[in-house]
């Protein structure tokens, strides 16, 4: 492969192993011992590619890998077999030279009883930003998401929906190549929601960041998405959301997401990995 | 990376400590009455510590003083905590760090190490510190107890003790990544056998053989003992040199262990998909 993509994702495969439920057996052991313990499988020969510049959405029902797949890029998890590559390296093998290129909105620490400005002050020093460049940032993206007034409260005084936004302010912050968002508005309001996709794709043209994103949210993807993968522990289908709603001669993408996955057979919660 | 934005490596990181302390103290100190009925507490504890020690007169124990270098036993107890202390302060990060901010850290352009380091600064340093000054001052101006802490051979051996220290919390970051637990069994263990095997409080000449052996495995005793002779009995370098050699041996045993368990921990953790849990 060459270095034609911003993101290659080559036949990527994860089994966990199965979590323990409090007691171990003496059978239990024996299995483990042996390498007999059935695993579970999250993730069987994904391949796709994401362009620089997309706005990639990675779509699934509950189970379906998604977050396994964004813990991988993250170099959180390893993949059991297969590779993700970002700008040539790959992310758990070569993780030095991705490290401070990809940026999640999941894994940010905050203070609770530190005000909003400061703790964006500490998100910009985390990314190496000259304080002035951090203020100028951080007015910037307060600004766009109505925040100024809460500005100088404490973290734990906010809501939940209003620190998910402080959250997703400390991520655009970052000025990362790759933001990950993983299910990100789930506790917006739809005025917010709305704001933040006409936000991120002005964002995202003005400075050609890739964006990745994971959601149930239908609607949301077929507004904001260029492309989408469809998982369900396998890659069901890489598409346009426009062109799988043709191609599945439905009205919207719901409803062609429901068609696409009618009669998938979910794996079952445990099954024994190829050759294991 | 555009460096009309990013600050130079030294600059960032040396702001990625400052910010990180400032807020750890902003937090801390927004209840101020927490801030104050802590160092209240610490103060108190000294006391007790001082008062207990110069209530204990016992003519069988001057045998045990003697070993240690030090002339009663409120100084064998003040001594013995400052050393503690001095030790668990000199710790380089906190291992619960790995537990549940490894993956928030991760993916930014700064060494783990030095994250860990600054968040360390944050607030446990400040309290050890706190602590250690309190301790200090409780012995040297209400008991009158006479430490050299300006002796280089006391810092060369706090410094060993801090290596096993590492260890220990290396062992314990890797355990804790893994199962989610707050403790390990190396570290359960040799956390709560140090006061009564290592000598902090009590005289390990004072116990019988068979728990003076446990005494004899653990990486404190042997910087409680030279800890003591150095600040204390004023005793060199070149005095102590013979039993500084077992706790540099002791101190490296346990280094390695825990870079050895924090390696597999980290690996097995990434595996597992553990990471991303507490």
């Amino acid at each position: 492969m060459g270095n034609h993509h911003e993101l290659e994702v080559e036949s990527l495969t994860k089994f966990y192993p199965p979590m323990r439920r409090g007691t171990v057996g003496f059978r239990d052991l024996v299995d483990t011992l042996r390498g007999r313990r059935e695993q579970v499988i999250a993730l069987k020969d994904v391949t796709f590619n994401v362009e620089k510049g997309e706005w990639f959405g990675l779509l699934g029902p509950n189970g379906s890998g998604k977050t396994t797949f964004c813990d991988i890029l993250l170099d959180i998890t390893t993949p059991t077999s297969g590779a993700v590559r970002f700008q040539g390296h790959d992310v758990n093998r070569q993780h030095r030279h991705t490290r401070g290129k990809i940026c999640t909105m999941s894994y940010h620490f905050f203070v609770g009883r530190v005000s909003v400005r400061e703790n964006l002050r500490r998100a910009g020093a985390e990314w190496m930003l000259k304080p002035e460049e951090t203020e100028r940032r951080m007015n910037w993206l307060v600004n766009l998401f109505d925040m100024q007034e809460k500005l100088d409260d404490w973290i734990i005084r906010l809501s939940m929906g209003m620190q998910e936004k402080v959250s997703l302010i400390a991520t655009l912050m970052s000025g990362a190549d790759l933001l990950v968002f993983d299910e990100p508005t789930p506790r917006m309001d739809i005025f917010t929601r709305r704001k933040l996709y006409e936000q991120l794709r002005e964002f995202q043209n003005k400075t050609g960041t890739t964006i990745f994103w994971t959601t149930h949210n239908l609607h949301e993807a077929e507004e904001t998405c260029d492309r989408i993968a469809v998982l369900n522990n396998r890659l069901v289908t890489v598409t346009t959301p426009k062109r799988l709603v043709e191609d599945m001669q439905k009205a919207n993408l719901e409803e062609a997401f429901i068609e696409l996955l009618k009669g998938e057979m979910k794996p079952k919660p445990a099954q024994r990995p190829p050759g294991g | 990376m555009s460096s009309e934005v990013r600050s130079g490596w030294w600059e960032a990181h040396a702001r990625l400590v400052a910010t990180g302390f400032a807020n750890a103290m902003r937090s801390y100190f927004s209840i101020r009455s927490q801030a104050a009925m802590k160092i209240l507490g610490i103060l108190m504890e000294a006391g007790v510590w001082g008062t207990l020690g110069t209530l204990i007169v016992n003519p069988s124990l001057q045998e045990s003083l003697k070993f240690y270098m030090t002339p009663d036993m409120v100084t064998f107890m003040l001594s013995g905590l400052i050393i503690n202390r001095l030790v668990e302060m000199a710790q380089l990060f906190q291992p619960f760090f790995f537990r549940s901010n490894y993956k928030v850290y991760h993916n930014r352009p700064f060494n783990l190490w030095i994250v860990a380091f600054a968040s360390n600064l944050d607030s446990t340093f400040f309290w050890g510190l706190t602590s250690l000054v309190i301790y200090i001052l409780v012995a040297t101006f209400v008991f009158k107890v006479h430490i050299n802490l300006l002796s280089g051979a006391f810092w060369l051996v706090i410094l060993i003790g801090a290596l096993y220290r590492l260890g220990l919390n290396l062992v314990t970051a890797g355990w804790t990544m893994v199962t989610k637990s707050l403790e390990d069994p190396i570290t359960w263990f040799f956390s709560n056998t140090s006061r009564l095997f290592t000598g902090e409080l009590i005289p390990i000449t004072v116990l019988p053989p068979l728990l003076r052996f446990v005494s004899g495995m653990h990486p404190k005793t042997y910087v409680q003992t030279l800890g003591r002779q150095t600040a204390v009995g004023g005793a060199t370098v070149v005095e102590i040199l013979p039993r500084v050699w077992t706790l540099l041996f002791a101190s490296t045993v346990f280094l390695a262990l825990g870079i050895l368990t924090f390696k597999v921990c980290v690996s097995r953790a990434k595996r597992e998909g553990t990471l991303k849990w507490g």
